[in-house]
């Protein structure tokens, strides 16, 4: 791409302050203003008309206003927790670190389609485009959406903070800035540390995976540090923050909570300015940075070579376990189970939007195991044993934003391709679909939980028993979850800006609620072994059930004109 | 000499050189075309020549201009018409030239009255407020094509640029290309549509395995063969195409 610029030539007279900045800083004016009005444009149309993260155009709200309806439900159970619990520092601490974590995994999750898009070098590369004023661009629409998904995290803190015991009205403005300077930093530095691994730009969907799953690990941790301070009760959570441990008070966020809480108790002060000024000169010193190297990323593009993708070998019909599998499932089965296999082997993407889900089931297994409350429930008859009941059923929770996960993919437009094969029955097509999203997804984190509570009690069958009515109420639930949220053929959908829930959003509280039951169900049945066999009996029925009108549900939804055929167990 | 001027140009992707320091040029006024067999290398000298690939080795030159060492000057002068029709789909075709118009810093009011007359000229108007990815093929094609001579570039790329196109489209278009280099304009028109290549081509440059294997005027090629679907035959053709092709046919094994 072009890395000359315009910072040589002299501008037009009469040209504006703002155009001298631009050109100072390398960006040609008027294309940059161009490409960022067409990119604005292209966000909001990208709303209105359902091009998104799994929102069909017949759904009324928008996904970007799921995103930031989300981003801001968060932000208000967090201030509604800690409200009148802690004080004003802890308070502002806990906003900042929300807004941090939340920009910067919404930057790493939308990086290609946010601030670099490989597809843009086909429309922009021919054109008399500098990389800087891509690159400013780029970062300016990125700030659009930082603004957005800022406001959303700085509204509930800013004006519930005001009244805290020891704020005052000085809250609300230094709060503000405070978060501005969080936000913007969090997304200047999720840029960069993609940019420094990614380097040449086709690196970029290893990074990503990369940074989410350390997003996933900071969860984990917070998750367990809030659990600790949670259960020590209303008194041990104002103690644990007003005197919070060196590994946080270190920290930049707890350096700009203090600032912050001093200037909301004590009005403004020199110090307090300098503190709250140099965060953000330093984010904007970071943005500045995020614009050379996204420049040089840019640039990048055009000189990167194409690379050959190592095309991982898929088994099928002619090798052995090909044939194996089109012999045991049927070849229509095997065909789905091996379509959506390969999609998960060759497709980061997928694998960045479908396993993060199961984080929860791993938060909480964990949190069980190192909180003492992992106890094995066929031998520990108290509270101390329902958490990892509940983080098995977690799995199955998740399964309504697996199956929305799988509406997204990287080539919508070749959807045409089975929707015009003569699929007469659809069912067990998605049966195979159904059973490579389990091998790639549930079944290994029921192993690894389950290995691991095998571990903690030291009984092997114990675990197996636990895990038994996990696996088949993911079963049932997975079955339900493609039909209901699913609704079609994976991968009709092309991504876009924003990861937005709501299609799955009452299927998983329906899901969530359900394998709170089961768990509850299955701690007071474990003492009984004939009780506990009753119970799993009937999960099994109920999963077989459940695959029955599946389906039928798929013949209705993808091959209405065919006739039924006849189906023996109705199992799909 | 301007309009394209390209130097022992090579490139690699992995350890599969795809152009093996390959030599050609197009003067100003000169329609030629740029054949070769699939996997030939035509896209990647097109898309090098377009800014969207950097070379490995060698040069290319667009109305004098270096395509690395001076890649503004050189896409300033360049017109591309890709075989993709890469566009926004989420724009309108007025909003896309519009934006092609500001990229190209043109004088807005005879950007706006280049984008009415394209407009006209390939019977958009209509559609003109439509967006992209509403459009059908022929309509997108027609939009790329308009954006890519919407600044009156001295030199156009055309990647296939018939794909889609109605009779009356294709036909206006030939005469568009005719008319362009009448005005001295280099183009260079990469198809695999020979019988097309055969009228409206000046010269014909024939790449195969990433290595010329002709260079010649259209005339001096039909001299020597019935048609320049022969000469491409002749010179590209795998030997053992006839018996795969009836394998395939047949259903039998080669």
């Amino acid at each position: 791409m072009s890395e000359g610029g315009p910072g040589s030539e002299a501008g037009p007279e009469g040209a504006s302050r703002w155009d001298r900045l631009l050109r100072r800083l390398d960006v040609q004016p008027r294309p940059y203003r161009a490409l960022l009005s067409a990119l604005i444009q292209m966000d909001l149309r990208s709303v209105h008309y359902g091009r998104s993260t799994g929102v069909k155009p017949d759904e009324p709200l928008p996904p970007l206003f799921w995103v930031t309806g989300q981003l801001l439900l968060v932000s208000f159970l967090s201030c509604g927790f800690l409200f009148g619990r802690v004080d004003a520092r802890a308070f502002a601490l806990c906003g900042l670190a929300v807004a941090a974590l939340s920009t910067f995994s919404a930057i790493v999750v939308g990086f290609d389609e946010v601030a670099l898009d490989p597809k843009d070098a086909p429309i922009l590369g021919p054109r008399p485009l500098t990389a800087r004023t891509y690159a400013a661009a780029r970062i300016t629409n990125l700030g659009c959406y930082v603004a957005l998904i800022g406001a959303a995290l700085t509204l509930c803190p800013a004006l519930s903070g005001a009244f805290l015991r020891d704020a005052g009205p000085a809250w609300l403005p230094t709060y503000v800035v405070a978060s501005v300077a969080v936000c913007v930093a969090s997304a200047a530095l999720a840029l960069l540390t993609i940019l420094f691994f990614a380097r040449r730009g086709h690196r970029l969907s290893g990074a990503k995976a990369a940074l989410a799953w350390m997003q996933i690990a900071i969860f984990l941790a917070v998750v367990y540090g809030g659990q600790l301070v949670v259960r020590g009760g209303k008194t041990e959570l104002a103690e644990w923050a007003a005197s919070p441990p060196s590994a946080i008070t270190q920290t930049p966020l707890d350096v700009l909570a203090r600032a912050v809480a001093w200037s909301a108790w004590q009005g403004p002060s020199l110090e307090t300015l300098g503190v709250l000024g140099g965060a953000l000169a330093l984010a904007l010193g970071l943005t500045y940075l995020a614009l050379l190297w996204l420049t040089k990323a840019y640039a990048e593009l055009a000189s990167g070579p194409l690379q050959r993708a190592k095309i991982a070998k898929s088994p099928r019909a002619g090798t052995v376990t090909g044939a194996l599998s089109s012999a045991l499932l049927g070849r229509r089965r095997a065909l789905g189970l091996w379509w959506i296999t390969t999609h998960f082997r060759r497709d980061p993407g997928l694998r960045l939007r479908t396993w993060p889900m199961l984080s929860l089931a791993f938060a909480a297994a964990l949190m069980g195991v190192l909180s003492e409350r992992g106890a094995d429930p066929f031998v520990v008859r108290d509270a101390h044993s329902v958490v990892p009941l509940l983080a098995l059923g977690l799995i199955a929770a998740a399964l309504p934003q697996l199956a929305l996960a799988l509406r997204i993919g990287e080539d919508p437009s070749a959807s045409w391709i089975l929707r015009s094969a003569p699929l007469s029955e659809p069912g067990k097509f998605m049966g195979g679909v159904r059973l490579g999203l389990m091998i790639w997804t549930v079944y290994p984190a029921l192993i690894l939980i389950g290995v691991g509570f095998a571990w903690s009690w030291g009984s092997v069958s114990h675990a197996l028993l636990a895990i038994a009515p996990a696996w088949l109420l993911s079963e049932a639930t997975a079955q339900w979850s493609l039909v209901r949220v699913l609704r079609g053929l994976p991968f009709e959908i092309a991504a876009a800006r924003g990861g937005a829930l709501q299609p799955a959003a009452i299927p998983s509280a329906l899901a969530t609620g359900v394998a709170g039951g089961v768990a509850a169900l299955q701690f007071y049945a474990a003492p009984n072994l004939a009780v506990y066999g009753a119970l799993v009996a009937v999960l099994a029925l109920g999963a077989l059930a459940v695959g029955a009108s599946s389906a039928k549900a798929w013949r209705r939804l993808l091959a209405p004109e065919a006739p039924a055929a006849p189906s023996p167990g109705g199992a799909a | 000499m301007a309009g394209i001027e390209v130097h022992q140009l090579r490139k690699t992707y992995g350890d599969h050189e795809v152009l093996r320091g390959i030599s050609f040029s197009v003067p100003p006024g000169q329609v030629c075309g740029y054949l070769g067999p699939n996997g030939a290398g035509k896209s990647t000298t097109i898309k090098i020549l377009a800014g969207i690939l950097q070379p490995d080795a060698g040069q290319a030159r667009i109305s004098g201009h270096d395509v690395k060492a001076d890649s503004l000057a050189a896409k300033r002068a360049l017109g591309y018409v890709p075989e993709s029709g890469a566009l926004y789909g989420l724009l309108s075709i007025r909003e896309h030239l519009k934006l092609v118009a500001d990229l190209y810093e043109l004088e807005p009011k005879s950007a706006a009255q280049k984008v009415g007359q394209a407009l006209e000229l390939f019977s958009l108007e209509e559609v003109a407020d439509q967006r992209v990815d509403t459009l059908s093929k022929g309509q997108r094609q027609k939009t790329a094509i308009a954006a890519g001579l919407l600044h009156d570039p001295e030199v156009v790329l055309f990647d296939e640029p018939l794909n889609g196109l109605d009779a009356n489209a294709a036909r206006q278009l030939k005469e568009l290309i005719a008319g362009l280099a009448e005005r001295g304009k280099a183009i260079l028109y990469c198809s695999h549509v020979l019988d097309v290549v055969e009228r409206i081509c000046d010269r014909a440059v024939i790449l195969a395995g990433g290595e010329l294997v002709a260079d010649a005027p259209t005339s001096e090629l039909l001299a020597k063969a019935e048609s320049l679907e022969a000469v491409f035959q002749s010179l590209t053709r795998a030997e053992d195409d006839e018996v795969l092709r009836a394998a395939f046919l047949d259903g039998d094994a080669p």
